[in-house]
């Protein structure tokens, strides 16, 4: 399952879809919308994509992941527009025989989500708002 | 014709998010920005962070584009402290 979505995003219904009788872990990882950045106080967010885009290099990740590590699913949901304090803005489940190669595949597409997938993040504050681009790196 | 788009920040820049320019013969994405910047100097800035797309692909100023292409400017993604 490899999505961009506009509405809120279904935790258990990407986990179900790594689910499979051979896999022992599955390791998940939930992008959530922090109430600060920066020591200032954040009100919401808003996710811009550019969703054809967005999906190839998503699609890319997974591709690399499966060929790195013995997995036996991987599963990115990205969610665009706006999301509230606590919301999930990314979705990762990666489910393989032994946790190690699950946390590691996870670990890895999130990692490289963030500088590869089309996709940007404007932080909303009382006073104003502002795009994140490449903060980090 | 070329077709031009812009994301974010970008975006925000020019006021638009996409446009069209002629474009008669192979050229590369550094000439297009160049036209670009001549009428959004704003942009020019972003010159060595942006990132650059040519049909969905990344590439970057020396690539080359071709009438029917369409070329993507955007800022660096969204990133995130580690």
């Amino acid at each position: 399952m490899i999505r961009i979505v506009e509405s809120k995003i279904d935790r258990e219904e990407i986990v179900q879809s790594v689910s499979t009788p051979e896999s022992g872990a599955i390791a998940t990882f939930d992008g959530t919308v922090r109430n600060h950045s920066r020591e200032k106080p954040v009100t919401h967010l808003h996710y811009e994509a550019f969703p054809e885009m967005a999906l190839k290099e998503l699609e890319k990740i997974r591709a690399e992941a499966m060929q790195r590590w013995p997995l036996n699913g991987m599963a990115i949901v990205h969610r665009v527009g706006r999301m509230e304090i606590g919301e999930s803005s990314v979705f990762i489940a990666v489910s393989s025989a032994h946790r190690k190669d699950a946390f590691e595949a996870c670990r890895f597409a999130i990692d490289t989500l963030k500088t590869t997938v089309p996709i940007w993040k404007k932080e909303h504050y009382q006073d104003g708002e502002v795009w994140i681009e490449g903060y980090g790196q | 014709m070329l077709k031009v788009r812009f994301f974010a920040s970008l975006k925000d820049l020019v006021g638009e998010s996409e446009l069209e320019m002629q474009l008669e013969q192979e050229t590369s994405v550094r000439k297009i920005f160049q036209q670009l910047g001549t009428r959004f100097p704003e942009i020019k800035k972003y010159e060595s962070i942006m990132l650059i797309a040519v049909n969905m692909e990344y590439a970057d100023l020396d690539a080359t584009v071709t009438p029917g292409d369409e070329v993507c400017f955007f800022p660096p993604v969204s990133g995130g402290a580690r």
